[in-house]
């Protein structure tokens, strides 16, 4: 199963808390995540390898924007 | 990341919220160190900002009293605060996470956040260890954690801790779900580190104060823009954050 992240208005919420729980449910196997700054982007980055996760797909969308996949 | 501009009266706060701060912080400079505002002074901020503009509380240096401080936690909830700072200095470890606990406890039923603040330079005032913030955090449930500095000798947060600790201590805390905040004498001349450290919130005062001068002068409305105009630069990746530190570690850092 996928699962989708936007960190869009997510100020101070969680977002590298949200995916942590996100890739520990078994029944979650990828999640897209759009990242809207480039140290945003950087914290998914160094959280995937911290974890153990891919980086499947990485494609800026736009000023500051990233779209990116995690997968387990 | 979002910028906090630490303000002393309700023109500071309006200058604030003008050059676009998304967090006004109301503080004391007066108190030893660093101490909490007067009731009628948060309150006057708060009715005046706009709601969508967090207000915090900074409730400075605790004493290690928990009814005291869980006290005063409770009347910055009752003032509406967004989030309200305590912070520990001559604590040891067990009578910090007690504080918190009994904050946590008088913050129930609101929405007012509790922050858990360390100090970088703790160390200079035989203070608890800065780096366990986190842990203070987590075990008395608190929402955030702040790392700052007290001393105003000129020297600022990376002075006292590196950028590789601090990253890992605001890393940390995210992963727990936890708001991050990083302050501290910082400057314009430290948000690329800050970016790349990407703490929830960015701390400052003297930065955006008339002369740079954190207790002499005023918080100024053009200062707070530009300090939020080179943030957004960065978070935009119009400024390279990374290319000062690779110019550094090759030796050819331009001036």
């Amino acid at each position: 199963m996928e699962f989708e992240i936007d960190s869009k208005g997510k100020k101070c919420t969680g977002l590298i808390a949200e995916l942590e729980k996100a890739m520990s449910d078994s029944s979650i196997s990828k999640v897209r995540v759009t990242a809207h700054d480039v140290p945003t982007k950087i914290d998914i980055y160094a959280w995937a390898k911290r974890k153990g996760h891919k980086i499947a797909e990485a494609d800026p969308a736009g000023r500051g924007i990233f779209r990116m996949v995690v997968e387990k | 990341m979002m910028l906090m501009v630490s303000t002393q009266d309700l023109d500071e706060a309006l200058e604030a919220v003008k050059g676009g701060a998304d967090i006004v912080d109301v503080k004391n400079l007066k108190e030893i160190l660093v101490g909490s505002n007067f009731p009628p002074v948060i309150k006057e901020v708060r009715e005046r900002v706009p709601a969508e503009r967090h207000v915090s509380v900074t409730l400075g240096v605790a004493p290690n009293q928990p009814g005291t401080v869980s006290l005063a936690v409770y009347g910055a909830a009752a003032l509406k605060a967004t989030s309200v700072k305590v912070g520990f200095l001559q604590s040891d470890y067990e009578t910090a996470l007690r504080i918190l606990q009994e904050c946590r406890r008088a913050l129930n039923g609101s929405e007012t956040k509790l922050i858990a603040a360390t100090f970088a330079d703790s160390h200079l005032y035989n203070g608890i260890d800065p780096a366990l913030v986190v842990k203070l955090a987590k075990e008395s449930k608190s929402d955030g954690i702040l790392i700052d500095t007290l001393t105003k000798d000129g020297r600022n947060l990376f002075d006292f801790m590196s950028e590789e600790k601090l990253k890992e201590l605001t890393d940390e805390a995210k992963e727990l779900g936890m708001s991050t905040a990083l302050s501290g004498a910082l400057k314009i001349q430290n948000l690329d580190v800050l970016a790349r450290i990407n703490p929830d919130i960015v701390g400052v005062r003297g930065a955006v104060c008339t002369n740079n001068d954190r207790e002499g002068g005023k918080v100024a409305a053009s200062a707070v823009a530009n300090v939020k105009k080179e943030l957004e630069l960065r978070m935009q990746g119009e400024i390279d954050i990374y290319q000062k530190k690779a110019e550094a570690s090759a030796g050819t850092a331009r001036p």
